[in-house]
């Protein structure tokens, strides 16, 4: 039996519109076998979904209906072609860990020297879930609690209004775990961090260990020069005396002194603050000669 | 009493001491490793607090050093150089030494205290003079220095601050010296090249000095820094801001408050850290080698243009410049008009390149000079026009930043050049002629009465080479532009210059003033207290020649030496003489300073002859000179050799005349020769003289804070004073001072004055231009003559011999009279070898009496002192009690080399040596008194120096009173030095890099084969009677490899045998045939009668009475 089509709505078209260009999901091994890193994911999603959504969302996933997908922090925005004239916006907003459990992380993480090894070569070493969870930090590595609610992770928003996970989320999902088998590290940029923060900072984070600070100054060549200090074992007969290059030294005429001109070498703030900070330091800078000269001519330096 | 020291570990600065007394007891420690004399904590802090109430403040704590020890099964720590010094004691080359751990209690300062605990401790270590019971480790010079520099940095405001991210994660703010630039890293090396060992021998710091430099300079810079902004209430300006939504305040937060802690959130602290130091590093680029860099090239308009005012066009050319050979690889208008002809290829390729690089450069540029943005607009950015206006802020306040920052910037020539700006001028018109009352010379004339004359003056406004009136300066203030072109030259009008030159002209109208005020105006020093800038004085006539002292007394200058002087005048020595002439026709004092060996003595004496000389018969009243007593024999000498004629009294001695005596012989003196001490105690009767002119030779004994011996001298009347001196004055303020103030009471200035105006920013600052304008200011009253300068050295021989005419001290007139008068007794009753014994002992006592009383009485020789019989109080210091040990040794010595040989033998002590303090007082014997002020002088002057001595005990007394009493650590070889160590002392000698400028050898271990070409001065402090030997030790020095004059000078005790003998040598005597080369064996030979004659004590007046 036909039904004439219902003029006074658009025809709704039994299958979905065609995408051109947009993501397919076209791995060989289908949906099984991803790696520990993905799977969960996607395994999670099917699993919320009723059968029937989950193998349209697969239907879709293949057929290419995700147009388009953004990974941002702690978030995945897509664009899935349904029915509709428009593909339904929908986004997956995962739960980021705070500042604070981040630290925590990338402290534990700085440990080892593998952990910044193999993220150099994008590889997710299994240690890493283990260590969140024995952090205890508020999310695992791995996302496996999707659905519409907030507590849920992700927690899922489509335009297209259903019941989550929908058709759209599951098809989404298919794009961003096989994406994921080949960049585990977008695993961090799920829970709020870019891998290539996530590294910069273990390897900060080493170096603070390793020099007992790290800093924004760069250090003069002198520092690093070890030929002007002879080994003590050397100085025994000349031990208490300045060496020759002091006189060197004070022989040296001052610096002719040009006003703010380290600040003017710098320019304006590349840190992208509003307070207006070089204006500050301009001031600064000014009471800071008036109190040095003070002390050159004599004055006790605590007379704050 | 102890020394103390200081380290930096753990963030906080250590200050620690050595207990003098605890060391001299040779106390050692029960617990092992301890530091067996450091100062217990709470001697520290009471003495610290006694110094500068606070200073003592730190909380008691200890710290592991590694320190030099003598090397053994159980190492035994060595005194510090400082404390060596104060305990007279030598280390015995020999031994070796180790670097073991060792722990000392000390004083910590926390981080934020550290700066002002160095420069409160320097500054109340300066004001007590001596007066404390702390003495300043050698470290500590190096601490200060470090200390300024950090001041230094904040005050020039090369301070930056930083982002620092802690172990524990957290972050902080903090104020650091940027290092970085060329110039400051070449003093940050500096820096670290000459810290002291002890600095970083923290034990686990693994002796790296960087952490020590970069902690200290941190900590201060930012105490110094942090104090004045919380002072400032900064804070405030941040307090209603969030510090986790902006990261400049986040940082800020860090910044200006008591803490440091940056209020941001992890991840934002984090990301502050980062870009912090991307910008930070923008400051390095200047460092970075760059292939190519912008060139800022400024033309000035041309001649011809139609507007040469405050519209006129200058431009600034753009080029790419060779950073490494300074020169322009292409015009920027070049590299684009290339580009429309079409170039293909390579050639395309490259010149695409080059305006690449061109439009990078500009936009790092554009970043301090953002008037640039500008030709960025453009296509094909070739330059930028700019108006006066811009042009000018382009010189003064753009090109510095840019120079800075690795640009190359050229500007018009004159820029900067003092003709191009306002400056005023003192004019002083005096006439070619002498005022009559100075010419005269008479009695009564006041000291100083020519730096009291009136002489007219007016003041000049000059722009450029034009001198402009009142009227031109109001048109150039209204016109208001800050550069105006005259008669074809730009000047540089700052409009406070021009308000400050109306200001001036309006209120000098000219008139009289003194001279001491003139030359002290002209200085820029007293006067206008308008900020116009004084380029200098123009003067006429007399004034003229004063100003440009020795260069510009020409039609004063004396073409030959006065009549009566028998001598010959070198050139320079002629135009000294014209100088000393010229100010003293003057009224005027002045310092005569030349380098030691140029001949002052003469120099004055010719002076004396001379003022005779032009008297025309006139009584000239009589000079009083005032030396140390070691050098008054040279002086007597010095006179009778070359003005006979000249009438000398020499005050001095028990039985020296007072009161109405006194002034009788005075009276028919025209030279009053006497010491420093004896003025001091005749200061009542000389002060009622009326001296024609006092003059004080090493007048450095003058010195400061004001003496008793000081007060005294400059209270006696006269009418003029000279002061001679052989140390570089001018580098030696509060000397220069002292002398001045002598010779030209007032022209400094006060004290206090003084050091505020030259020495702070001289010492402390190295400000160049306060250098200058002292220089400038004492020009007319000192005269320096280097041995190396060139109109000196063409007159000088390649070797001077000299010899130094010893006064023996009053303990060694009488231990020598006691000697003779006991082997004179002894020899009438013994014959033989008997009598040839006693000889050869009386000998060689005799000698070492010379040399110094410690010397003969055995306190060098022992560890352990004798019993402290200086001799002072008397009898018990009779010779023949002492040992017979010395007298065998002579006795058995019958050819030169082996006598040497004994000799040297003589003091054989294992191990350090430990002098009694009183052993190491130079004034106990002339020679050695001598000495000191030679080697200071000789030190000093940047000279080095060999000073042979036939015995290893006075060798090692030697190098424990130059240790003490110039705070120089002497070479000293001798017959026990190991062949390794010989060779190790030469090279570091030779290395003349003037760390080690003094050496002292045996004449039997050093007179041969070494090359010691390092030395300018050969001394010979005690004498072997053969020239061949001695000429073979001078020649370590003078040979071929010598690029300077040798000095030779031979030291000879007035009165004693040393002077008969060498007379007879040098009046190659039949007797001298005999001593030559046969050492001392012919004494033996002589005749009761001629002994007594040989050896007794000549008294001249001069000996003792000190």
């Amino acid at each position: 039996m036909t039904q004439l089509p219902d003029q006074s709505r658009p025809r709704q078209p039994e299958n979905p519109r065609r995408v051109i260009g947009g993501f397919r999901f076209k791995r060989k091994g289908g949906i099984e076998n991803f790696p520990w890193h993905a799977d969960p994911l996607l395994r999670s999603i099917l699993t919320a979904a009723t059968p029937e959504t989950a193998e349209e969302g697969n239907r879709y996933a293949a057929a290419g209906q995700t147009a388009t997908m953004i990974v941002s922090a702690g978030k995945v925005t897509a664009g899935v072609q349904g029915r509709a004239s428009r593909p339904y916006q929908l986004e997956f907003h995962f739960r980021a860990w705070t500042p604070e459990e981040w630290e925590k992380l990338i402290s534990a993480l700085s440990a080892e020297a593998q952990y910044s090894a193999r993220f150099l070569v994008d590889e997710m070493p299994p240690g890493v879930a283990t260590l969140t969870q024995s952090l205890s930090l508020g999310a695992p590595l791995v996302p496996s609690k999707p659905g519409g609610k907030a507590t849920n992770d992700p927690f899922i928003t489509c335009a297209c209004g259903g019941k989550q996970p929908c058709k759209h989320a599951v098809a989404a999902m298919h794009i961003l775990v096989e994406r994921l088998e080949t960049e585990p590290l977008l695993l961090f940029t799920l829970r709020g961090m870019p891998p290539k923060q996530v590294i910069e900072r273990i390897q900060e984070r080493r170096t603070l260990s390793a020099r007992g600070e790290s800093h924004a100054h760069p250090l003069p060549t002198a520092a690093s020069d070890s030929s002007l200090t002879p080994p003590l074992t050397s100085q025994l007969e000349d031990f208490w005396r300045p060496g020759r290059r002091l006189h060197d030294y004070a022989a040296r005429p001052a610096h002719a002194h040009v006003p703010h001109a380290l600040l003017r070498r710098l320019g304006a703030s590349p840190l992208g603050g509003k307070f207006p900070l070089v204006g500050l330091l301009a001031s600064i800078y000014d009471s800071v000669r008036a109190r040095g000269l003070r002390v050159r001519d004599g004055d006790p330096t605590n007379g704050a | 009493m102890f020394v103390l020291h200081a380290n930096w570990a753990g963030s906080a600065l250590h200050l620690w001491g050595e207990s003098v007394d605890a060391a001299r007891g040779g106390k050692s420690s029960a617990r092992s490793q301890a530091h067996p004399w450091s100062t217990p904590p709470n001697d520290l802090a009471k003495a610290l607090d006694a110094l500068k109430a606070g200073l003592g403040s730190g909380t008691p704590d200890t710290l592991r050093l590694l320190l030099p020890h003598l090397a053994g099964a159980q190492p035994q720590v060595l005194p510090s150089s400082k404390l060596a010094a104060l305990l007279g004691r030598v280390n015995d080359d020999a031994q070796s030494l180790t670097l073991e751990p060792c722990t000392v209690s000390t004083l910590r300062v926390a981080a934020p205290h550290a700066l002002d605990c160095i420069l409160t401790l320097r500054d109340a270590m300066a004001a007590s003079s001596g007066t404390t019971a702390i003495a300043a480790g050698h470290e500590l010079e190096w601490w200060y220095a470090l200390a300024d520099f950090s001041v230094n940095a904040v005050a020039d405001q090369r301070v930056v601050p930083t982002v620092i991210q802690e172990r524990s994660g957290s972050f902080r703010g903090q104020w650091r010296p940027w290092l970085n630039d060329g110039e400051t890293n070449e003093s940050v090396a500096d820096l670290t090249a000459s810290m002291p060992a002890v600095v970083r021998a923290v034990d686990g710091a693994d002796g790296q000095a960087w952490p020590i430099i970069d902690g200290f300079l941190a900590a201060a810079t930012d105490s110094l820094v942090r104090d004045s902004l919380v002072a400032e209430t900064y804070e405030e300006s941040i307090e209603a801001c969030d510090p986790t939504t902006d990261p400049h305040v986040a940082w800020l937060s860090g910044l200006v408050r008591s803490t440091n802690a940056i209020d941001a959130g992890r991840g934002g602290a984090f990301d502050l850290l980062r870009s912090a130091r991307g910008w930070l590093g923008l400051l390095d680029d200047a460092r970075e080698s760059r292939a190519l860099s912008l060139g800022l090239r400024l033309e000035e308009p041309a001649l011809d243009a139609a507007d040469s005012g405050i519209d006129a066009t200058w431009r600034v050319h753009f080029s790419l410049i060779d950073p490494e050979t300074n020169e322009t690889v292409i015009d920027a208008s070049a590299l684009f008009a290339r580009g429309e002809g079409r170039r293909r290829g390579a050639a395309q390729a490259r010149d695409e390149e080059l305006s690449g690089t061109l439009l990078q450069e500009l936009a790092r540029a554009s970043r301090i000079w953002t008037e640039l943005d500008e030709a960025l607009e453009e296509e094909c950015p070739t330059g930028i026009d700019l108006d006066t206006r811009r042009a000018y802020q382009f010189m003064r306040e753009v090109r510095p930043v840019l120079l800075e920052a690795g640009f190359v910037v050229e500007i018009p020539s004159w820029w900067g050049e003092s003709t191009s700006r306002i400056n005023a001028h003192l004019l002083i018109d005096s006439p070619d002629e002498l005022p009559p009352m100075m010419s005269q010379g008479a009695r009564g004339a006041a000291l100083g009465g020519g730096l009291q004359s009136l002489v007219g003056y007016r003041w000049q406004v000059t722009l450029g080479s034009q001198i402009v009136s009142v009227d031109m300066l109001e048109r150039l203030a209204a016109n208001k532009a800050p550069l105006v072109r005259i008669g074809g030259q730009w000047i540089d009008l700052r409009p406070e210059d021009i308000e400050s030159a109306l200001r001036f002209l309006r209120g000098h109208p000219g008139g009289t003033m003194t001279l001491i005020e003139a030359l002290r105006m002209a200085n820029g020093i007293d006067g206008p207290p308008e900020a116009l800038p004084v380029a200098g004085i123009q003067a006429t006539g007399w004034v003229r020649q004063l100003i440009a002292g020795t260069d510009g007394s020409e039609s004063f200058r004396l073409t030959e030496a006065p009549e009566a002087f028998k001598g010959t005048l070198r050139p320079y020595q002629l135009s000294g003489l014209s100088w000393l002439a010229f100010l003293d026709r003057l009224g005027l004092g002045g310092c005569l300073a030349d380098d030691m060996g140029l001949g002052k003595t003469i120099q004055l004496i010719a002076l004396l002859q001379h003022e005779r000389a032009v008297s025309n018969g006139q009584p000239v009243g009589p000079t009083l000179l005032v030396t140390p007593m070691s050098v008054m024999g040279n002086w007597r000498r010095e006179l009778q050799r070359f003005s006979p004629e000249l009438r000398v009294h020499i005050q001095h001695g028990l039985d020296r005349p007072a009161g109405e005596r006194l002034r009788s012989a005075v009276e028919s003196a025209d030279v009053v020769l006497t010491t420093y001490a004896i003025t001091v105690r005749d200061k009542d009767d000389l002060q009622t003289i009326p001296w024609r002119r006092v003059v004080l030779d090493e007048a450095q004994y003058i010195k400061n804070p004001p003496t008793k011996q000081t007060a005294a001298i400059r209270a006696i009347q006269s009418q003029s004073r000279i002061a001679l001196t052989g140390t570089p004055v001018e580098n030696r303020l509060a000397e220069l001072w002292s002398i001045l103030e002598f010779c030209c009471p007032g022209y400094l200035g006060s004290q206090p004055d003084f050091r505020r105006r030259f020495a702070v920013p001289i010492e402390r600052n190295r400000d160049p231009k306060s250098g200058e304008r002292l220089r400038h200011l004492v020009r007319p009253f000192v005269l320096r003559r280097l041995k190396t300068d060139r109109t000196v050295i063409s007159d000088l021989p390649p070797l001077v011999e000299a010899r130094q005419h010893i006064t023996l001290s009053e303990e060694q007139t009488r231990l020598y009279e006691q000697v003779v008068k006991a082997m004179l007794q002894q020899v009438d009753q013994a014959e033989g070898i008997r009598r040839r014994g006693l000889i050869l002992s009386a000998l060689v006592k005799l000698k070492q009496i010379c040399n110094h009383p410690a010397h003969f009485l055995g306190e060098a020789a022992s560890g352990v002192p004798k019993k402290n019989d200086k001799g002072s109080n008397g009898s018990d210091a009779s010779p023949s009690k002492k040992s017979g040990k010395r007298t065998k040794t002579a006795a058995q010595a019958p050819s030169a080399n082996d006598a040497l040989d004994a000799i040297e033998a003589e003091a054989d002590a294992a191990g350090p040596i430990v002098l009694p303090p009183d052993a190491l007082l130079p004034a106990r014997s002339g020679k050695t008194q001598r000495l000191m002020e030679m080697l200071e002088e000789i030190v000093a002057a940047g000279d080095s120096a060999l000073v042979f001595t036939q015995y290893r005990a006075m060798g090692h007394l030697l190098v424990a009173m130059i240790r003490q009493a110039l705070d120089v650590d002497a070479l000293f070889l001798h017959g026990g030095t190991p062949q390794g160590r010989r060779d190790e002392l030469v090279e570091r000698f030779q290395r003349s890099d003037g760390s080690t400028p003094i050496f002292v050898l045996s004449l039997k271990a050093g007179g041969v084969g070494l090359n010691l070409t390092a030395a300018n001065h050969v001394i010979h402090f005690d004498r072997w009677w053969n020239p061949a030997v001695e000429n073979q030790a001078t020649d370590r020095a003078f040979r071929i490899g010598q690029t300077r004059t040798v000095n030779v000078h031979k030291y000879v005790c007035t009165g004693t045998l040393e002077e008969r003998i060498d007379q007879m040598i040098e009046q190659k005597t039949e007797l001298a045939a005999n001593i030559i080369g046969a050492g001392d064996a012919w004494l033996t030979e002589l005749s009761t009668g001629q002994l007594k004659d040989l050896l007794s004590l000549r008294r001249t007046g001069m000996e003792g009475g000190e």
